[in-house]
């Protein structure tokens, strides 16, 4: 008893761990369709409340410099850099990194006196300094003799005190918490009533790296990470049109699907209960077919598709693939299995060949017409080359796949976007596997049930 | 009786709702309409759409005549085969936009234009057309189909591959690369000096990488490019043999598996199911990759902080040893001679041949690609212009991006990729395997290269050649 439990919980944790390394990738799908554009590549899947900023470096050493410290708020900008009368108005001189939307730029050993700048945006916008009222026909800063200057109360500058003492200071009001790390310290920081996180410390001589931890509420992080307005993209893209897509992967996997499974059930029946002249070697030569790669059949029947003048048509997109073989010898050997004392028997009842077919053939063969319907509309439904080069790509008739390609370049592809395309994609298969299962579980125990 | 006419009027019935479903040709438009098929993304497929507004009022202006020119949208896989199967039926574009590469693949076929043959070519000869465009991207249009080299397209859009380095991993290494007498601040500028980067940068018990790289040829294209090594080569007598068997081409790529094999700084990114090095840099485990413009915007959303610089070049030893430069030759002289190298990739326009209005279509891929317009398409969506006009205007801006200026910088030291019909079947079933065998050990690099030249003479060459 002991032992069929051990063997019982074995079979159980190898079956979990198969299924959850089968639905590896459905997972990853899920999660990518909601993952902010640009954090789809990105190991991270839990929300993280912590982020660093820049690492910043605070010199002793330089203290009796002059250093002037800009920085400018713009996320939007693309570049910013700053002319003045200490680089001779040259706007390619001295460039602002960015970090997080604050342009920032420290200037070393500038002369004391009257200082007169602007700030350069995108390379042709020349601004004032939006932070400093000094201003006349440039923005004006006075810089004295030695020590740190600023062209504003800066937002995350650690500034110099006197006696060897450094104010740590980030401006970050929307921050739950902030701690500064250097020397492999996590210091915590105090939040003022103006939003800045401050801390005074007293360090000997040198230079320090230093960086702060910004710790942010959770639903923030969450948004940070996660989003729905991927399936907003998808859904409302003018440029996408993503219901027509659906639509007609919708018309062409049913209609496929649909047909298909009705004339293979038709000639199913034919060629397994009824005699007619070369049938044994009809049925050879279209089993021998199946044998042919489909590729083949490509050009040939793209060649009478266009012949037909069917391009840009639901026709080219069904008529091709409802001569389906291996869905003809799929239900002759099923409809072969009826036993024929049933079909002699409803004849002796005076049934006809339609009454024949739909009281006999049809019930008895449903779950193998579902399974092959099943088929036909998972085949169709993600079809891409045929659907690709029957339709022009101007054509209203182009289907999902063809649509969700879109999102895929040359050299990079939008896999935020093209996951949540995927998401909308595997509904109708999903939907009809929850529908059809009864008939599957019915296919299979028929066989196992005597009378 | 009633049951066989049934049976027989089915068939019929059949076939009657099928003819009926064939359309009708429609009369052919007087007005000039040109069709183009691109592979743009949503957001330059809308500059797109404004180019072409600016194109119609230009030639409304220039002839006085209205055009209509459609653009659709077709995806980028299977595009040549869609392309291919259009020709087929007579439905293909007037004009479409390809890749760099698959243009060769068109012209073999017969079905694009020969540029320089059309009456309002615009150039006295090709040598002079290819003076308003950066040179790599513009040959990948001149294809030498039987000994005669003619222009098949105008490249459109260019890409290249430089080097992008993790500065956050640069900057928790900052220590470690001072006391190895490094600048944390600064790109490697030759091999000898990148492996001494990545070497620092490697910390294979956290599992991050000083480098990663993709195993494909064109990936590895800059590394042969660099040393100078031709893979395909035209022979005295017209015809095209394989050269990768070359001593500079087995130099260029031992020098690329000794930085898996012998240094141990490479993270095997090419072996299948590996993190790949796109996807480690962001996940900051590469701290270095060779990769093109199109992943900037990508690692900034993705808010990773990197920087990109140009290609290292080879040292000065190997110049010396491969005979780029003499013995005896200067710094200086190495300096000038011996220089980062990258490859292309990008598209290019063609233009068919049963267009109807191929002069019509030239005059408009020519407005595209022209300088007025490459500035336009260049601000607008902060790509890489191909006119060299637009080019050194673009440069000039302050309101580029530097990254872009590091590959436009790079690019003119890039080289076009070998010019075969069949360059993707080489490079994906011939030289690709023989490479990963080569990486893996499995095979010496010469070994490897022999049994991909065999290849490449068989399957590749020998229909060129015919």
């Amino acid at each position: 008893m002991k032992g069929d439990n051990i063997r019982n919980f074995f079979i159980h944790l190898f079956l979990i761990c198969g299924v959850i390394i089968v639905l590896l990738p459905l997972f990853w799908m899920l999660i990518t369709a909601f993952k902010q554009i640009g954090q789809g590549m990105k190991f991270t899947f839990f929300p993280s409340t912590e982020s660093y900023s820049s690492s910043y470096i605070i010199d002793f050493t330089e203290k009796y410099n002059n250093k002037v410290i800009f920085e400018y708020i713009n996320p939007s900008a693309q570049t910013v850099t700053i002319a003045g009368t200490f680089n001779n108005w040259d706007k390619e001189k001295n460039q602002l990194k960015n970090d997080n939307g604050i342009w920032r730029i420290e200037l070393n050993d500038l002369p004391a006196g009257k200082l007169e700048y602007k700030f350069v945006v995108n390379g042709s916008q020349w601004i004032y300094d939006p932070d400093n009222p000094n201003k006349a026909d440039n923005s004006i800063l006075e810089i004295g003799e030695k020590g740190i200057f600023t062209n504003k109360k800066l937002n995350n500058a650690t500034q110099i005190k006197e006696n060897n003492k450094v104010l740590f200071k980030y401006f970050g009001p929307q921050y739950k918490k902030v701690f500064v790390e250097f020397q492999g310290k996590v210091i915590d920081l105090l939040k003022d009533d103006e939003g800045y996180w401050t801390t005074l410390m007293e360090l000997p001589e040198g230079k320090y790296s230093y960086k702060f931890i910004l710790e942010v509420p959770f639903k923030t992080a969450l948004n940070s990470l996660y989003t729905l307005d991927n399936f907003k993209k998808v859904l409302f893209n003018p440029d996408f049109p993503f219901s027509r897509f659906f639509f007609n992967s919708l018309v062409v996997a049913t209609g496929c699907a649909f047909l298909t499974s009705l004339f293979c059930l038709l000639g199913g029946y034919a060629f397994a209960k009824k005699q007619f002249i070369f049938k044994d070697k009809l049925f050879l030569i279209l089993l021998a077919s199946m044998m042919v790669p489909g590729m083949i059949f490509m050009v040939p029947q793209f060649a009478i598709v266009n012949k037909l003048g069917w391009i840009n048509s639901y026709w080219a997109m069904i008529i091709p693939h409802l001569g389906n073989v291996f869905g003809l010898f799929l239900l002759t050997q099923y409809i072969k299995t009826i036993p024929d004392s049933l079909f002699e028997a409803a004849k002796i009842d005076g049934a006809s060949e339609l009454q024949v077919f739909r009281i006999i053939v049809l019930p008895l063969s449903l779950p193998i017409i579902v399974t092959l319907f099943l088929l036909t509309f998972i085949g169709q439904w993600s079809n891409f080359l045929w659907q690709l080069i029957v339709n022009t790509p101007n054509s209203p008739y182009r289907t999902l796949p063809v649509g969700l390609a879109l999102f895929r370049g040359q050299y990079a592809t939008d896999w935020e976007l093209m996951m949540a395309g995927a998401c909308f994609s595997i509904l109708p298969i999903a939907i009809l596997f929850l529908v059809a299962q009864r008939f599957f579980i019915e296919g299979m125990t028929q066989g196992a049930v005597k009378e | 009786m009633k049951r066989k006419k049934i049976v027989l009027l089915i068939p019929f019935l059949l076939l009657a709702f099928i003819f009926s479903c064939a359309k009708l040709k429609k009369s052919e438009d007087e007005k000039i309409i040109l069709k183009v098929w691109e592979t743009y993304n949503n957001e330059e497929h809308n500059v797109f759409l404004q180019v072409i507004e600016n194109f119609k009022k230009y030639y409304k202006e220039k002839y006085n005549k209205d055009i209509e020119i459609i653009a659709d949208r077709v995806p980028f896989d299977a595009l040549v085969d869609n392309i291919k199967t259009a020709c087929l039926a007579r439905i293909n574009p007037d004009i479409a936009r390809v890749d760099a590469l698959k243009v060769i693949e068109l012209a073999y076929h017969k079905v694009i234009e020969p540029l320089d043959k059309l009456p309002n070519f615009d150039a006295k000869s090709i040598e002079e057309k290819r003076k308003d465009y950066i040179e790599a991207p513009f040959n990948s249009n001149i294809i030498d189909i039987k000994g005669e080299e003619h222009l098949y397209g105008l490249p459109e859009q260019t890409t290249c591959l430089a080097l992008f380095r993790n500065l956050d991993l640069f900057r928790e290494k900052s220590a470690e690369l001072k006391a190895a007498g490094l600048d944390p601040n600064k790109a490697p500028e030759d091999w000898d000096e990148f492996i001494k980067y990545a070497k620092v940068l490697t910390d294979e018990k956290k599992n991050i990488y000083g480098f990663a790289m993709a195993n494909s040829l064109w990936f590895t294209l800059p590394f042969f490019n660099m040393y100078k090594a031709e893979i395909i080569k035209k022979g005295p007598d017209g015809k095209k043999y394989c050269n990768i068997t070359d001593e500079r081409a087995i130099y260029a790529f031992q020098r690329k598996v000794d930085l898996y094999q012998k240094h141990k700084i490479e993270a095997g990114a090419w072996r299948a199911g590996a993190i790949g090095p796109d996807q480690g840099f962001i996940n900051k485990v590469y701290a270095m990759i060779l990769i093109g413009p199109w992943m900037i915007q990508r690692f900034k959303d993705s808010g990773i902080n990197y920087a990109v610089s140009l290609i290292p070049k080879p040292t000065k030893q190997d110049a010396i040893k491969l005979k780029l430069i003499p013995e005896n030759a200067t710094d200086e002289e190495y300096h000038k001679e011996i220089t980062t190298s990258t490859n292309i990739g990008g598209n290019n326009l063609v233009i068919f041949r049963n267009s109807k209005y191929k002069e019509v279509a030239y005059e408009f891929i020519n407005y595209v690609t022209g300088k007025e317009n490459q500035i336009f398409w260049s601000k607008s969506l902060g790509q890489i212009p191909i006119n060299l006009k637009a080019y050194d205007v673009i440069m000039a801006d302050t309101a580029v991006i530097p990254e872009i200026k590091i590959f436009m910088q790079q690019l003119l030291f890039a080289k076009v990729p070998p010019l075969v019909p069949l360059y993707g079947l080489m490079e994906s079933d011939i030289v690709n395997p023989e490479m990963a065998l080569a990486l893996k050990g499995d095979k010496t690099v010469e070994q490897a290269f022999k049994d991909a030249a065999i290849k490449i003479e068989q399957e590749i060459l020998k229909q060129v050649n015919e």
